[in-house]
């Protein structure tokens, strides 16, 4: 309750203390720019939902050069460095940390003795 | 005597030195990009530490933290861009010096000042740990309440121009805070039925949000820029001498950063301005500062790296964070099972000292590594924005999804990402969120459990270190509206002043228009008045 109170009496304050002028062409850049935001954010969330189904190493090594690509970087070296950092991140933080992400469904079809290695590691 | 070979038995195993070894260089690699500041790279490496031991995991971020600060000077004065937020007054007089062609002299001065002020502090620190120690036990529930109660005072406060603002972000940290399961009966608050809702807000969640996520979005919809460096010739070793020749500057900057780190809220802006002034004010050329002046430097990178030491007093003695990274470290402890508080200082005086020696050890192995290896570091600050962001975007997914392996939690970054990428733009701070959450819930915990033994209002602050507590906070408050009055009268004298020649002229422009608009309808109400005067005038007709 004292925050629900504290945040809506001083947002109040802080918007009635504002200057009050009308919404120009620079306010609607400043709108688009936060809603083209929302499309790194489903970047992101299309990522969380397929690691778990094609695992961590694929699902990374597809979303660092796409996102690398969209961003603009379409020559080979950034596209290999893209790939390069994301092969390492999954073996820095789930080979040797061993950060407790789930292996894909995908690691199923594999034969036994890769399958238990690639949950582990990959 | 005894208690430094004990707490050198918990730091001497070959796994401690090594998390030391990769918490300093990583942070200074950290450090010296800017973009990814020690916030991020602290959140996202949280989970990757919970399997490790308490000390190991403690030292890499402490490492990080320590010494992030020494690696982000190299872009503010290379590039005059800080690598990391503190860093932004030393691109004052770092860049100046680099645009003379002096680079090497302000990296080495800065480097020097750094270990000075980070050597001052601890050692400071270590010489006060026993007085803490029998300061800590007259801390109890109310005193922490109270003392929680002031830092989130001094959160809002030190926002200044942006009160208002900062208090409504602290009350919506608070409120996230208390969505999920009330603490003492288990009652659902702010769950609208919703299981996700159940298990609350997971701090280490909105701290990835609102840092590492919002960076990165901030970072893909920004542009990649050229960046020229100049190449570094020659040694580094000259800033020693340089800082020996201005000790009082030097001295005085690392006190203020040590006072104002221990002081929950404050930290190194307060730090770095109080360590600035006091040097321009009393150099004997005040007009070089910010223009390359070497006393600015050593007074704002002194300052800067005073804190983090200073700033783990409050939260090792009493649980207490000052700032968002000390935040971040309040869980990292509660994660390794070590509880922050007056029974720490009691019962692990080993532990705290280990730490203070870890950090000891840390800036002499950040200095060595700097001196020998920054030219080959300067090459990290050209790692293009955009890329960078994809980066960070692919790091958040392991800092936020190996937490509990939940998808909502990644939603909810999500969302904490958006807003702080709009606090980002709006040029609105995110520490008040953090700080609210936080204190917060200690203020929650803390309050009930003191209320057991509170009859009437004044049993609250009957004891004496609560009374000082309270004094401050009433203090504290007093001085902040004085001071918002203040303000307030000189921004109405700027309004009505006609010192300056800008001003003066639009202002008399404004005035006149004003009168004689004033003057004319004074003149064609009179007009009025006189033409229809029969019709208006009632006691006439009468």
């Amino acid at each position: 309750m004292v925050g629900i109170l504290l945040m809506t009496i001083c947002t109040g304050l802080h918007l009635w203390k504002l200057p009050r002028r009308r919404i120009n062409i620079a306010d609607w850049r400043e709108a688009k720019k936060w809603f083209a935001v929302i499309e790194f954010g489903i970047w992101f969330f299309v990522y969380v939902v397929t690691v778990p189904i094609i695992g961590y190493l694929f699902a990374t090594l597809i979303f660092m050069p796409s996102l690398s690509y969209r961003m603009g970087y379409r020559t080979r070296t950034p596209l290999l460095w893209s790939v390069a950092f994301g092969f390492g991140t999954v073996v820095l933080f789930k080979s040797f940390l061993s950060v407790k992400i789930p292996g894909g469904l995908i690691y199923e079809y594999l034969p036994s003795a890769l399958r238990s290695f690639f949950i582990l590691n990959f | 005597m005894e208690l430094l070979l004990s707490a050198i038995d918990v730091l001497a195993r070959w796994d401690v030195l090594l998390a030391l070894t990769v918490g300093s260089v990583g942070g200074v690699l950290i450090g010296a990009i800017p973009g990814v500041g020690p916030a991020v790279a602290i959140a996202i490496l949280l989970p990757a530490t919970f399997s490790m031991d308490p000390i190991v995991g403690l030292t890499v971020l402490l490492g990080i933290y320590g010494s992030s600060m020494y690696g982000g000077a190299i872009p503010a004065i290379l590039i005059n861009t800080p690598g990391t937020a503190v860093n932004a007054l030393t691109t004052y007089d770092g860049y100046p010096m680099t645009a003379r062609g002096e680079a090497r002299r302000a990296l080495s001065l800065a480097y020097s000042a750094s270990f000075f002020g980070g050597i001052f502090s601890i050692i400071c620190l270590i010489l006060f740990a026993p007085v803490l120690a029998k300061i800590a036990p007259l801390f109890g529930s109310r005193e922490i309440f109270l003392a929680a109660l002031l830092g989130i005072i001094l959160v809002v406060i030190v926002h200044r121009g942006q009160t208002l603002i900062a208090a409504a972000l602290v009350g919506f940290g608070i409120f996230i805070n208390t969505i999920g399961l009330e603490p003492v009966k288990y009652s659902k608050r702010f769950t609208f039925d919703q299981a996700f809702l159940s298990s609350g807000v997971n701090l280490i969640v909105v701290v990835l949000g609102l840092f590492a996520i919002s960076q990165a979005f901030y970072l893909l919809q920004s542009d990649d820029e050229k960046i020229r460096l100049t190449k570094l010739r020659g040694g580094l070793f000259q800033g020693l001498r340089e800082l020996a020749r201005h000790p009082r500057v030097a001295t005085v900057s690392g006190s203020f950063g040590v006072l104002m780190g221990m002081i929950p809220g404050v930290g190194e802006f307060t730090a770095q301005f109080l360590g600035y002034t006091y040097a321009q004010r009393t150099s004997k050329r005040p007009e070089d500062f910010g223009r390359g002046s070497s006393e600015g430097l050593i007074a704002s990178e002194t300052a800067n790296n005073a804190v983090p030491a200073a700033a783990m007093v409050p939260l090792l003695a009493l649980g207490i964070p000052g700032e968002a990274l000390t935040a971040m470290m309040l869980s990292v402890f509660y994660v390794h099972n070590v509880v922050p508080g007056p029974q720490l200082f009691q019962n692990q005086m080993d532990f705290v000292v280990a730490l203070y020696i870890a950090l000891l050890i840390l800036n002499v192995m950040v200095l060595v590594f700097l001196l020998f290896a920054t030219n080959h570091i300067i090459k990290l600050i050209k790692i293009p924005n955009r890329f960078l962001g994809v980066c960070i975007l692919t790091l958040s997914f392991v800092g936020v999804y190996s937490l509990r392996n939940s998808m909502s939690d990644c939603v909810i970054a999500a969302v904490f990402g958006l807003i702080g990428f709009v606090l980002k733009r709006l040029s609105l701070p995110v520490i008040p969120i953090i700080l609210g959450m936080v204190l917060g819930n200690i203020m929650e915990v803390k309050l009930r459990a003191g209320m057991a033994r509170v009859k009437t209002p004044f049993d609250f602050i009957d004891r004496p270190v609560a009374m000082i507590l309270f004094l401050l906070i009433i203090m504290v408050v007093i001085l902040h509206i004085r001071r918002v009055i203040a303000d307030r009268k000189e921004l109405k004298e700027a309004k009505w002043s006609n010192k300056h020649a800008s001003t003066n002229f639009g202002m008399h422009l404004s005035r006149r228009r004003d009168y004689l608009s004033t003057e004319r309808g004074k003149a064609v109400r009179a007009k009025h008045l006189t033409s229809f005067r029969q019709s208006t005038d009632k006691s006439s007709q009468q």
